[in-house]
């Protein structure tokens, strides 16, 4: 007699629709997975250790480069454990733009989570539309820090400088005149003129990408009863974020233990009930319309509340440039501030933040130096990916890229 | 929350669990090993306490804690003048090396909490809690690859994020950094070869720890 | 027009062979996706509307035997080192690199890890290094058409009569 084996593949590192560097082992019975083995680690590079040996307020590069897509929630964790740990709060005005520049990040990530997901399963050309509108959230970064995807902007005490009073243009030769009036209609002002245009343009936007897929025979067919979880796996499972609450879960940690000024904003938090792939699309979707709002809701208050975005301690902001350049004890300052850093007294902390794609904690154990002593990173995509092989059991090949892609992983934080 | 764990201590498992509570407003409980599973079994179950979620587990490796770095070699071949020693009690870490936090949510109470378990070199090894969190399982195996502490009753404690065929544990503090080997792609013999470590860590800021009058507890 | 210029006197125009060669493969370099880390996001961004890449003809491959530009973006670590040896081996050549952004130059912003490969020229031999971290699109674009300038001054034709 014969024996039948399963067939092993390797979904490996280099895949078009592996989304980074992920390899998967797939025991393949036919076209039906029975097992999947994920190993990460292709991209790890041991950051927490890293993070050891640098000053706390040099750490927050670091933080950008964890998971790739949502840079300053990364940032906005790791700052509120170190000012929990100093047992100090940022200004008012530093908190409301943590917040909108946290929705502009959650955007960000949802959008191009859309582009990615739409374009593994066969609809490629959202992943164009979807990255039109990134590229204007991505302007708004520039407009404040100067860099397009990693800002470090968020410093422990507030935030690094105010929001500038002009956009960048488009220049050129050759343009004419009118074209480049047409180019810059939205950035003749301050920045927060150009994001209240674009929070008027995007709900049309959403409802063309919501033409596109919601009712689509094909998306539906693709994405409805793949991959289902109930509520009390998920739960035990770790999810967190849209996973958990297109489970039925009503979680979500800016409203249950709100952080910046959360509790300050009114939103909706979206629930699914099924808990599949197509209760996760619905799901992301409508958190960028609340995204929305919550920015419009920022953009007024900012607008009309002046104010400092970094707290007065000196211990613990750095001296304005002009004055380091111009007074001596101002360079002594800033020179024991970079080099020397400011102290946080002993103790254990564990922050967790709705990042877009679930629950990002940082824990940090500090024994009251200027270094800290360990820094844990718990990444939602590490323990999203830890359930790929429960999800996919029982399921052809082309629904594993589905279940990937809905799972929303960035390999950055995965490994770190 | 705090005075109902507390009776539950007193009750069971005294003298196997000691609160700490910090200034940040956590509560952090260290138990001992031998009634670890059982206090897990507990407060999972428990109708007033109900912690359901498993949200992270780490390792702490405690060799340096306190330790300052003034009179290095690296910078200069005096060290530094006008440096401070520490004198901070660490008499409880300084017992036992290691220690694995795990942190917990209640998703109906609302409430987080970590619990601690200590271990030492001589003595690596830690209950699982697979059974009770399926979350744990590659929590579990972080903490193994990182720092060597072995979870029993794990279904497969193999490495996760470091190479294939890697040795040592990194992220102990006894681990250099840079690490002990280097890669590079040899023409000759036409496949990857490893060579010893060849960079050295330059210290531009050294670790100092200082008492700072504002934090006096 | 200026090739009908040239074509009037005989109806022919004369070129070197590795002229039309070399037109040929900078007009059409199509990369395969080896995005590893946040360098890949700022890749996608300049294949996507505002910073077109079709316009130069770069086309995204995904399979490694249809490619023939390498375009390395993001850190490479120990664990992926092989892997990447192995899809560099099985382009066909001329095949070219192009490393991207400061993690695949020399290490960058992880150069003291121990997980870490310090530049990808340990493992494959690079053409163009363009850095920046991660390099915005305007800079990858630079750097590719360098990468085009540096092909058009390759011979293959005449290198091979000289030998």
């Amino acid at each position: 007699m014969n024996n039948i084996d399963n067939y092993k593949i390797n979904f490996g590192p280099q895949h078009p629709s592996a989304h980074g560097v992920m390899r998967l082992v797939l025991d393949l019975d036919g076209e039906v997975i029975k097992k999947v083995d994920a190993h990460a680690g292709l991209l790890h590079r041991s950051i927490e250790k890293l993070c050891e040996n640098n000053l706390y307020n040099q750490n927050v590069g670091y933080m950008d480069r964890l998971d790739y897509v949502s840079m300053m929630s990364n940032e906005h964790a790791y700052v509120l454990a170190v000012e929990k740990l100093l047992n100090i709060k940022a200004p008012i005005r530093a908190e409301y733009i943590r917040t909108m520049f946290d929705e502009i990040t959650r955007l960000l990530n949802h959008l191009l989570w859309l582009g990615a997901h739409a374009l593994d399963i066969g609809a490629m050309a959202l992943f164009l539309y979807c990255f039109r509108e990134r590229e204007d959230l991505m302007d708004c970064y520039e407009a404040v820090t100067g860099g397009r995807l990693h800002v470090a902007y968020y410093r422990p005490g507030g935030v690094y400088r105010d929001l500038p009073n002009e956009m960048p243009k488009y220049k050129g030769d050759n343009f004419s005149k009118k074209r480049l009036d047409d180019l810059n209609y939205n950035r003749s002002g301050s920045l927060l003129d150009f994001i209240s245009n674009f929070t008027e343009r995007f709900p049309k936007f959403i409802d063309e990408y919501e033409t596109l897929l919601t009712e689509n025979r094909i998306w539906k067919q693709r994405t409805v009863g793949i991959g289902v979880v109930s509520p009390e796996r998920a739960i035990n499972l770790g999810f967190s974020g849209p996973m958990l609450r297109a489970s039925g879960v009503e979680w979500d940690i800016r409203k249950k233990q709100p952080y910046a000024v959360y509790d300050k904003l009114d939103f909706k938090i979206p629930l699914g009930s099924n808990g599949d792939c197509y209760d996760r699309y619905l799901v992301r979707v409508a958190e960028m319309r609340e995204s929305n709002k919550l920015i419009k809701q920022c953009v007024e208050w900012l607008y009309k509340n002046l104010g400092p975005v970094m707290i007065e301690d000196n211990k613990i902001s750095p001296p304005a440039r002009i004055d380091m350049k111009n007074s001596m004890e101002s360079l002594i300052h800033h020179f024991k501030y970079f080099s020397e850093g400011f102290l946080v007294p002993e103790g254990e902390v564990y922050v967790a933040t709705e990042q877009p794609k679930g629950e990002f904690g940082i824990y940090i154990v500090s024994d009251g130096s200027n270094k800290p002593y360990r820094i844990k990173m718990r990444a939602p995509s590490y323990v999203h990916l830890s359930a790929v092989d429960e999800l996919a059991r029982g399921h052809l090949i082309a629904d594993l890229v589905t279940i990937i892609g809905t799972l929303d992983i960035v390999l950055g934080d995965v490994d770190r | 929350m705090l005075e109902y764990i507390k009776n539950i201590i007193n009750n069971k498992f005294y003298n196997n669990a000691n609160i700490v509570t910090s200034t940040t407003n956590e509560i952090t409980i260290d138990i001992e090993k031998p009634v670890f599973i059982d206090f897990c079994k507990l407060i999972k179950n428990d109708e007033n306490l109900k912690f359901d979620g498993l949200m992270d587990v780490s390792g702490v490796d405690y060799l340096d804690y306190g330790k300052s770095y003034w009179e290095t070699i690296d910078s200069t071949s005096k060290g530094f003048s006008r440096g401070h020693k520490a004198d901070i009690n660490y008499s409880l870490y300084m017992k036992k090396r290691f220690c694995v936090s795990y942190h917990l949510l209640s998703y109906s109470k609302n409430k987080r909490l970590r619990l601690r378990v200590f271990a030492d070199l001589k003595d690596m090894c830690v209950p699982s809690v697979v059974n009770l969190w399926s979350t744990a399982n590659w929590h579990e195996r972080e903490v193994y690859d990182f720092f060597g502490i072995i979870f029993l009753g794990h279904p497969n404690l193999i490495r996760i994020l470091t190479d294939y065929g890697f040795e040592g544990h990194p992220l102990r503090k006894d681990f250099p950094l840079t690490g002990k080997y280097e890669i590079r792609y040899e023409e000759n013999k036409e496949k990857i070869i490893r060579e010893a470590s060849s960079i050295k860590r330059i210290i531009n800021t050294p670790k100092i720890v200082r008492k700072d009058f504002r934090y006096k507890k | 027009m200026g090739i009908d210029e040239k074509l009037n006197p005989g109806g022919f125009i004369t070129t070197n062979v590795d002229k039309v060669i070399n037109w040929a493969r900078t007009g059409s370099l199509w990369p395969m996706t080896f995005g590893l880390a946040c360098c890949a996001v700022e890749m996608m961004q300049t294949g996507a509307s505002r910073f077109d890449l079709d316009r130069f003809g770069i086309i995204f491959r995904p399979s490694p035997r249809q490619s023939d530009l390498m375009i390395v973006a993001g850190i490479l670590t120990n664990k992926m080192a092989s892997a990447l040896r192995k899809v560099y081996d099985q382009m066909p050549s001329p095949k070219w690199v192009v490393s991207m952004g400061s993690c695949a130059n020399g290490g960058g912003y992880y150069y003291y890890s121990y997980s870490v490969v310090r530049g990808c020229d340990r493992i494959v031999p690079v053409d163009v290094y363009v850095p920046g971290c991660p390099p915005t699109p305007e800079a990858l674009i630079y750097g590719l058409l360098k990468l085009q300038e540096k092909i058009k001054r390759t011979n293959s034709i005449a290198k091979k009569i000289k030998e």
